[in-house]
């Protein structure tokens, strides 16, 4: 619940900065917001997943429960067009696309990433290992990420990146294959902004 | 249309036989691409029984109901399998949904394809995107010209492809390149 709570307030400061948060605005956020939608449906399916584990008490009786979740579950998929894959642990505070149609597996998420639309992160063919991605990544759309290779703190993955090798921490990678456009930035502000205004944000200092 | 779905299935299901009924219901609820490939197979019978004697005594009941199948898959889950594609028997592994566009190409036997996938241009003058047999299309690839592409070739994650590829290259980038010969893609299919 706690953990449910933070993912909320991420979402609300980058939704409403600045706007004092009360159960009010969090309710509303949940009806209005689809990303936090899709997370909470990852919250419940990473906690049923735990919950069937082999060896823990009650997995049987747990597998019988969740039976009438799983044409939920499929709707979510559907609805959102995404596919968040319960097996692997979602830091607290990460924020998904409203428009869906991410295909999300790392191994490892931290806290305040951003994920844009239509990104692709998972289990790379050749080497058989998923990505594992820092803290207060930005990733923007049309990205793919995959391989075994790890994403350092606040990096940042400029729209439509094809990353397979590891990255430093506050890199910018762009292009495809991807190249270092800069070493070091702090891309706070990046992460506050949303879909158009982040978008303008890169093509002022970047380019198209 | 029975035998290309038989095929299909098996192609999803990794093996060489189908033993119960539950497995292709378990196979159809857990892949959307296989419904969609279903439903394409579908049209594609129907067309072909139009053009016999009586055909259309069939084929005229139950198109509305391909048509609106159709549009759901569309809808539902982004998969757009025209029926100007042409998909070989056990032709086409769909992994994961959203974005995937196949029109006016050929497609070989045992190829695999992944989300946001666009294969084939909308309008093609010699006979449109070939793909040969064996082909690996990773996700976000986009094949939008009237090209060639080789037996066992593999064409990596997000790349667009703009000429043709010789067989068994493994192919990367934006644009993209030849970056290695002989590659073999047995094991990733």
């Amino acid at each position: 619940m706690n953990r449910l709570i933070k993912d909320i307030d991420a979402v609300h400061q980058r939704r409403w900065p600045g706007r004092p948060v009360s159960l009010v605005s969090r309710s509303m956020l949940v009806a209005c917001s689809p990303s936090l939608r899709m997370m909470l449906m990852y919250r419940f399916a990473h906690w049923s997943y735990l919950k069937l584990q082999n060896g823990r008490p009650w997995a049987r009786l747990w597998r019988i429960i969740f039976i009438p979740f799983a044409p939920i579950k499929m709707a979510f998929r559907i609805i959102s067009k995404s596919e968040i894959y319960e097996r692997n642990e979602i830091e607290s505070g990460v924020c998904f696309p409203d428009q869906g149609y991410i295909i999300f597996g790392p191994r490892k998420t931290g806290t305040g990433t951003v994920i844009g639309t239509r990104v692709t992160v998972g289990k790379g063919h050749a080497d058989n290992g998923s990505p594992i991605i820092g803290r207060n990544v930005w990733i923007g759309s049309d990205c793919v990420v995959y391989g075994n290779i790890s994403i350092g703190d606040g990096a940042t993955l400029l729209p439509g990146t094809v990353l397979s090798k590891s990255i430093p921490a506050g890199a910018v990678m762009r292009g495809n294959p991807a190249r270092l456009v800069l070493p070091n930035f702090d891309n706070s502000k990046l992460l506050m902004l949303q879909d158009a205004d982040a978008m303008q944000y890169v093509t002022e200092k970047w380019g198209a | 249309m029975f035998e290309n779905i038989r095929a299909d299935m098996m192609r999803a299901h990794r093996c060489t036989k189908i033993r119960r009924p539950i497995d292709v219901l378990r196979l159809l609820w857990s892949s959307q691409g296989l419904q969609a490939l279903v439903i394409y197979r579908l049209g594609r019978w129907l067309n072909n029984v139009r053009k016999h004697q009586f055909g259309w005594a069939i084929a005229f009941p139950l198109y509305p109901a391909y048509r609106m199948l159709s549009v759901l898959v569309r809808k539902a889950y982004d998969i757009n399998l025209e029926q100007s594609a042409d998909i070989a028997a056990g032709g086409l592994h769909i992994y994961h949904l959203g974005g995937i566009e196949v029109r006016n190409c050929r497609i070989g036997p045992r190829c695999t394809i992944f989300q946001r996938v666009k294969l084939g241009s909308a309008e093609t003058k010699n006979g449109g995107l070939v793909i040969g047999e064996g082909v690996y299309i990773g996700p976000h690839a986009q094949i939008c010209a009237d090209v060639r592409i080789g037996d066992g070739a593999t064409i990596g994650a997000g790349s667009v492809v703009t000429q043709d590829i010789p067989p068994r290259c493994l192919v990367l980038g934006n644009p993209s390149r030849v970056v290695q010969r002989d590659y073999d893609n047995h094991t990733i299919l």
